[in-house]
Parts: structure tokens; sequence; C-alpha cells
């Protein structure tokens, strides 16, 4: 009994909570995305969700993890790649012995809330709804680095760093909840917008071009970039800190952009039947 | 309950770490924002262009963040009050920026950038009464907000962190920068716009240190190593006092960074 306990303490400490953005960042990627809706998506989303923005239903999926009938949705955040960045397909990941491996199915939750979506005749109003507000949550998730679990580099998830004069040590992966940005930025949600959202028609195409898994597969060659500004236990003074800060506050911001004109036009496809559908491969 | 300290102190530290800045981020990023505002479209759409599409912002603060990377400007001005006249680097370094920004497409995309990051926070932190440091009579002794004092809620703090943060965080700490834009400036006249764009940067200056000088006789200095029970105390009326002075230079440091830049890039 105590080995068993000493092995699922050992297996938390090496596997860190899946935590997303935190919630003010998933507001500001539905924000995004939301002023990047066709007016025919969004009158049809909004009827599905009950009168509610999609900003309103941004953080849904995380406040519901926990309770009865949602517990699933607790391995939709990460997904697992191998060494040259192909997503590990979930049937695969689910096998794998390794808790952080299997229980990263964003992908999966992602396809079959689309799938959902796609043959919503078929699923009551009240599963539409909440395909919808996983369909927002996912979607920020997989723009958040600390969310691809590249199955090469499993023991960097557990890196961590001291700042200052604290004792006790921070998670890097914590780090990128929100420190990331907020250490740098202090916006609200609508402020993204009017920092973000300044994209041309042009380079929207160009970003939301491709399948979810190419958006997936583009991002994991930044992501992985970032293991390589930190060693193992790395101690930072405040000025040291700042600097450090440096190397990621602009990519992290970007991505909460990249996010919300992602979003867009995957539910302007599910939702506008003039837009072009965006498919998970 | 230690799960709940322990979430407690992470937070306060990063607080703590994310707010040791200058003027701090928000009351630039109001000023920036408000000076946005103010801009014509020509000077908005090139001044937008060298800095890589962005909002002039997203750069509010970026000398701070990164000013250990690049040559540090000084952002305080000494005030001299029998000459009345500002003295130091800080006039000299801001005006060398602005001339030069004038003509800036001879200049490279980096030295482009940095002074435009640098015209976007000095505005800022010239028109913060705790930037405005004093000269005694004898030209000597610089008087500056680096002193202590008890704060409104009764903790021993540096005179200069009341600038930086409770002047502006104790009355609006639930505003972004857009709301704190939008409430100062809400329906200015053009006759107030006009005033005070009115002169030139000197002038300014003078202005924002003569508005300045009742500060310290508000919260005078204390010799070292007073203990706490003798420090100047600050109470939440002088907060008040203090806030009122903060919002009105907020204001005034973003038309003034608007007329800068209307001027700059506005042709």
């Amino acid at each position: 009994m105590k080995r068993l306990l000493i092995s699922i303490i050992a297996l938390l400490a090496l596997s860190p909570m899946a935590k997303a953005w935190n919630g003010p960042l998933h507001a500001a990627v539905a924000e995004i995305a939301n002023v990047n809706l066709t007016p025919e998506a969004r009158k049809n989303i909004e009827a599905a969700l009950g009168n509610h923005g999609i900003v309103y239903y941004a953080h849904w999926m995380d406040d519901v993890a926990k309770t009865e009938g949602y517990k699933h949705v607790s391995k939709w955040h990460n997904v697992p790649l191998t060494a040259k960045n192909k997503i590990i397909p979930a049937k695969k990941a689910a096998k794998s012995k390794n808790g952080t491996i299997s229980k990263a199915l964003a992908m999966d939750g992602l396809a079959r809330a689309i799938a959902a979506i796609e043959n919503r005749d078929a699923i009551s109003a009240e599963e539409l709804k909440d395909n919808i507000r996983y369909v927002i949550y996912i979607v920020g998730d997989l723009h958040c680095p600390s969310h691809y679990v590249f199955t090469d580099m499993l023991e960097q998830r557990a890196l961590k760093y001291f700042y200052h004069k604290e004792k006790k040590p921070r998670s890097f992966m914590r780090f990128w909840e929100s420190e990331a940005i907020t250490s740098t930025f202090s916006w609200r949600p609508s402020e993204f917008v009017h920092q973000l959202n300044r994209l041309s028609p042009e380079q929207i195409a160009r970003l939301t071009e491709g399948s979810v898994s190419d958006w997936v597969k583009g991002n994991a060659k930044t992501y992985r970039q970032i293991y390589s500004h930190l060693t193992p236990n790395q101690h930072f003074d405040k000025k040291q800190y700042r600097i450090w800060l440096n190397n990621f506050y602009e990519m992290a911001t970007d991505q909460i952009g990249v996010a919300g004109y992602r979003l867009a036009a995957l539910l302007n496809g599910l939702f506008d039947e003039s837009e072009p559908k965006k498919s998970i491969k | 309950m230690k799960t709940k300290l322990t979430i407690l102190t992470i937070a306060l530290s990063v607080f703590a770490a994310s707010t040791a800045w200058g003027w701090g981020r928000d009351a630039h990023a109001t000023i920036a924002y408000i000076a946005e505002r103010h801009l014509t479209p020509e000077a908005k759409q090139n001044i937008e262009a060298q800095i890589d599409g962005r909002s002039i912002v997203y750069y509010a603060s970026w000398m701070d963040n990164h000013g250990e990377e690049v040559r540090q400007w000084r952002h305080s001005v000494y005030y001299d009050p029998i000459t009345h006249k500002p003295t130091g680097t800080a006039y000299t370094e801001l005006n060398t920026t602005i001339e030069k920004l004038r003509d800036y497409k001879s200049l490279s995309e980096r030295k482009r950038k940095e002074h435009i990051y640098h015209l976007v926070h000095a505005m800022g932190d010239f028109h913060c009464p705790g930037h405005t440091y004093l000269l005694s009579a004898d030209g000597k002794t610089k008087v500056n907000t680096h002193y202590d004092v008890v704060g409104h809620d009764g903790k021993v703090t540096r005179f200069h962190t009341v600038w930086d943060l409770h002047v502006i965080r104790h009355f609006h700490s639930t505003f972004g920068y857009m709301d704190f834009a939008h409430s100062l400036d809400n329906n200015l006249s053009q006759d107030y716009i006009d005033h005070v764009t009115a002169g030139n940067l000197y002038d300014w200056l003078c202005e924002t240190c003569n508005e300045s000088l009742w500060i310290y006789d508000m919260v005078p200095k204390k010799p070292k190593g007073t203990p706490k029970a003798e420090l100047s105390r600050i109470n939440i009326v002088q907060l008040q006092e203090m806030g009122l002075l903060a919002d009105r230079q907020i204001v005034k440091a973003g038309l003034r960074l608007a007329k800068v830049i209307n001027e700059v890039f506005g042709k």
C-alpha cells in the first residue's frame, strides 16, 4: 500500500496537472473569435447556447471537469506528440502506461465534439450546447505550449525554477497557464482584441488554412523550443527573471490571437454553410 | 489550508514581481491608449507600420521590461526650485529621441523601434510626479521619492511605490487600460486639448515639476532609520489628492504624446 502511495505521488510529481490558459486568457481567445464570427455563424451559435455569446462559456469546460457526467473532459487538455511532432492517435495514446500520455486526448475530444456538431440533428439541444462549449475551450488549449506532451521530452514537463528568494520552486508548466503573458501584460479580454485582432484577411486566411492537425503540428515546432530556455531548478534574481520572461511573452501572447482566429474559422465552418469546413485531419 | 497559503504566497510573489517597475504598467498603457485615440489616421498608420503593425499600447512598458538588454535611459527629472528649471539628462535624451524620429526613415529598423518605445514610455514617466525629483537650494542634494513612508494601509513602503502602484491601483483596481482611458478621456473639449498640448517638451516638463512640488510638502522625507511611528503617514484623503493629480497627469501625457506622434508620423 505504502509503495503504491509512493508511486502515485511520484507519478503526480512527474506529471504536472494538465492546466490550461487561465480563465481570462480563455475569455481573450473567445473574444477574438467572437469578433471574427460571421453574422450567420454567430446567430446560430448563440441560439444553440441559449442566447449567450461564446465568451460567456470560454472557461466552462474546465469549470465542469470535476462534476458528475463531465469527468471525461479532464483528459481533453493535452496532445501527445512524437519526436518528429507527429500527433499520437488517441487509441494508441490511451493505451500508454504513462499517465501523462494516456490522458492527453484533446484531439480526440475535439474530434468527437466536431462530429457531434456536424450531426446535430441526432443529438439533443443540451448535447449540442455542451459540444460547442468543448470546442471553444479545447481550441484555446491547443495554442498553449504546456499542452503539448512531447513524448521524447517527458522529463522536461517536470522542470521547475526558483524565483528570487522563494524557497519553493515554481513549475514551468504552470508558468504557461498565465504568467508567461500576465507578467508583462495585464490586459482585459476585450483589450486582447484591441491588441491582437489586427490581421488582414489574407493574413487570417494563411493562419487558418489547413486542418486542425496541421495547426497542431505547426504549433508543436514552435512550442518544443520553450524547453531550451530553462535548466533544471534554475535560480533567477528579479533582473534575470525579467530578461528570461522576455523570451516568451510575445510568442505566448500572440498565441491567444492565433487561437481566436482559428476558433472562429472552425465555428464559422460548422455554423455557416457558406464558410469552408475545417477538418481534424 | 496549507494549499491555500501556498497559492496565496505564489500569487503575491507574482503580483510583487509584476508591479515593481516605473509608473506602473496600467498607467503607461492608459497613457498610450489615450494618445492612440488622438492620433490622426496617417500618424497611426505610419507609426504602427514601424512597430510590426502593433498598437503603441503594446510597447508602453517595453522600456521597463527590456531595460536590462538595451541602454537605459534616465526617466527622472531634477527640478531646481530656485531657478524653476528642470535639469539632468532625461530631458535632453527624450528631446534627442524626438528629433531623431523626425527623420525616422533614415534610422535602422532597430533604432527606429527603440526610439518609438522610448518616446511612448518616457512621455509617461515625465508626467509622473514620482519621477520629478527636487534639487536642494545648493544644487547638491537630490530629493527623490525613494524614502520610506507609512502608506494608507499602515504598512511601511517607499514613497516611490505609492506613485508606482498605490495611487492607481487603489482607486482603479478593476480597470483595464481601456476602461481607465475612457473614464479620463471623456468628452474633453478642444479648448482643453489645445491648452494642454500648447508649448513644447520643455514647457511640459516645467509644468509637471511645478504641479508636483506639493507632494514633498505633503509627505516630507524623514531621516534614514526613522522608526515607523515617526515616519510620514499617508491617509486616504492625501492618497485621493495624489490620485487626482495622477489622473490629470495621465491625460496630459496621453494628449502630449499624441501631439508629438502626430507631428512626427502624421506627414
